[in-house]
């Protein structure tokens, strides 16, 4: 395991029945990064996630956090030393003030960073003796955040952490998680909210029907994906474009759409030879996430 | 601090269980006059407080409030959510299952202990009295078969989903075992019986006053044990199950 990884897996699978929720899911993650683990509801984002945290058992395959086994109880325990997890929930002990839970957390962590707490409690201006059932989620939200950054982890990992909170919330915990990343956390989050993934993810992993469908850095997406929309002049059936840099293709009547991720000159020179008028349009994350998630039609 | 967690999770089920305990058997101690001059026969007062509170109501209070204290845990915690939090905390699942035990089982004993520090104390003002060591010994049965009570409701609450099917399972899992001990295989082994021992029928409370002020027969030790390990094993099951459990 090199030390530039903080979550590795090879072949990780979780079937429930006759169900796959996970499939021989291989990815890496950086250190010092932000990714962005992008998917459908129910495409394996969370089973996956569980599994990195031993709340789930693989049924087959590897996985390494921090260069810990997830699946050896005793690694799994020293992982849960060292990251944070916020999950989609932010389910917290409601019977708990602020103040009860902050104590109880701070009692598991020997390396709690009073001065985090105390930053943190200032800026959310959290309630210290409200109960955290009082709370409304943007401000559980940021209870639980205050919870994982003041142990400085040295991964945070968060399962849809937008999930249920208005706009101005959401840009809190987006700046939240980039002035981590700045001080050196490395950050984990699934998604299906695009456009937040688009604005702080240096790395995108997609994951579909619990495969891993694309693993690049956001900014290559953006620089080198392009949408190619072709129309075949010619009767008959649309040719095969089976060409390097093609990752995606749908064909309509005449008309072919084509993600590539390179090679779009030869791409191009190729529709051109064979009488398509062609054009070229740079991708968002969502065009490419609706071109690989979506179903062919 | 686990131990924090979970006496924040039962102290206001152990607190009501305290209260309604205490005030069950300030009733039974207050009302004796009146219920003892409507007896079919002349009751002492030591055998009007076993046939009270160690043999019926206050004990069929106790057996209860012992599973309502067995329940939560782990798998309850999905349903509110907070399984999440816990479990990425840095402990492990045997920790967080013996801790929850043991809290478990504290509570459960003082409980046990109520009646023998209020019935010696509240009875002399009612002109009777009921010896400490006497009423310390009901402690000890309650206390022992109230440990495997609330283990066996702990164990359902690992194993069963929902918030009432543990304590369902656990009534008819003491009835099934109150109707397997009367059958020949188990009759005459009295350490069988846990509602039959819980009851203390053996001691000799219930043949009047002469042996109040010193220990009655000898405890049950053997089946005192038995059943400390019973419980012991049965949360050794929750335990393991909670270990390789799932939660997703």
């Amino acid at each position: 395991m090199t030390h530039e990884l903080v979550i590795e897996t090879h072949g990780l699978s979780r079937r429930y029945g006759t169900v796959e929720a996970v499939c021989d899911l291989s990815l890496t993650v950086e250190r010092h990064c932000i990714t962005g683990f992008l998917g459908r509801n129910g495409a394996g984002k969370s089973t996956t996630i569980k599994m990195l945290l031993g709340m789930i058992r693989p049924t087959a395959g590897v996985g390494r956090v921090l260069g810990y086994d997830i699946t050896d109880p005793a690694q799994s325990l020293e992982i849960r030393r060292r990251i944070a997890y916020v999950g989609e929930d932010k389910g917290l002990y409601g019977y708990m003030t602020v103040a009860d839970l902050i104590r109880f957390t701070r009692s598991f962590y020997p390396d709690w960073q009073s001065q985090i707490e105390a930053r943190l409690l200032r800026e959310y201006q959290l309630p210290l003796g409200r109960k955290v059932k009082a709370l409304s989620k943007g401000m559980r939200t940021k209870l639980a955040l205050l919870l994982a950054l003041a142990r400085r982890p040295e991964l945070l990992i968060l399962d849809e952490p937008s999930e249920g909170l208005d706009p101005v919330s959401t840009e809190e915990l987006l700046q939240t998680l980039q002035e981590v990343r700045a001080a050196g956390t490395s950050v984990f989050f699934s998604s299906h909210q695009l456009s937040e993934v688009e604005r702080i993810a240096d790395r995108v992993l997609m994951i579909d029907h619990g495969q891993l469908v694309m693993n690049t850095l956001l900014g290559d997406l953006l620089n080198n994906y392009r949408n190619i929309n072709m129309e075949f002049a010619a009767q008959g059936p649309v040719p095969a474009l089976d060409l390097a840099g093609v990752e995606r293709t749908r064909i309509r009547g005449r008309q072919a759409w084509v993600l590539a991720s390179s090679n779009i000159e030869g791409i191009v020179a190729h529709a051109r030879s064979l009488d398509a008028i062609v054009q070229v349009t740079p991708v968002n994350l969502r065009d490419v996430f609706l071109d690989i998630v979506r179903e062919a039609p | 601090m686990l131990w924090y967690k979970m006496w924040w999770e039962s102290w206001i089920r152990f607190a009501i269980s305290a209260v309604a305990l205490l005030w069950m058997c300030g009733a039974v101690v207050l009302l004796q006059q009146q219920v003892r001059a409507h007896a079919d026969e002349p009751l002492s007062y030591a055998h009007y407080i076993w046939s009270a509170v160690y043999k019926a109501n206050v004990l069929d209070m106790y057996i209860l409030l012992v599973i309502v204290l067995g329940l939560g845990g782990v798998l309850q915690e999905r349903a509110q959510g907070t399984v999440g939090f816990t479990l990425s905390l840095p402990v492990s699942r045997w920790q967080l299952t013996y801790a929850r035990a043991t809290m478990g089982f504290v509570q459960v004993a003082i409980l046990a202990l109520l009646p023998a520090l209020l019935i010696p104390l509240l009875s002399p003002f009612f002109g009777e009295s009921f010896p400490f060591v006497r009423a310390l010994q009901f402690s000890v049965l309650w206390a022992a078969c109230g440990m495997v009570i609330f283990a066996l409701t702990f164990f359902f609450s690992v194993v069963l989903p929902g918030a009432y099917s543990p304590a369902i399972a656990s009534v008819a899992g003491l009835i099934v075992c109150s109707v397997l001990a009367k059958l020949p295989p188990f009759q005459g082994h009295s350490a069988f019986d846990l509602l039959e021992t819980i009851h203390g029928a053996q001691l000799s409370t219930v043949h009047g006053e002469t042996s109040l002020a010193a220990f009655a027969v000898p405890l049950p030790w053997l089946s005192l044990g038995l059943y400390t390990l019973v419980a012991l094993c049965l949360v050794g099951a929750a335990g393991s199950i909670t270990a390789q459990r799932d939660f997703s």
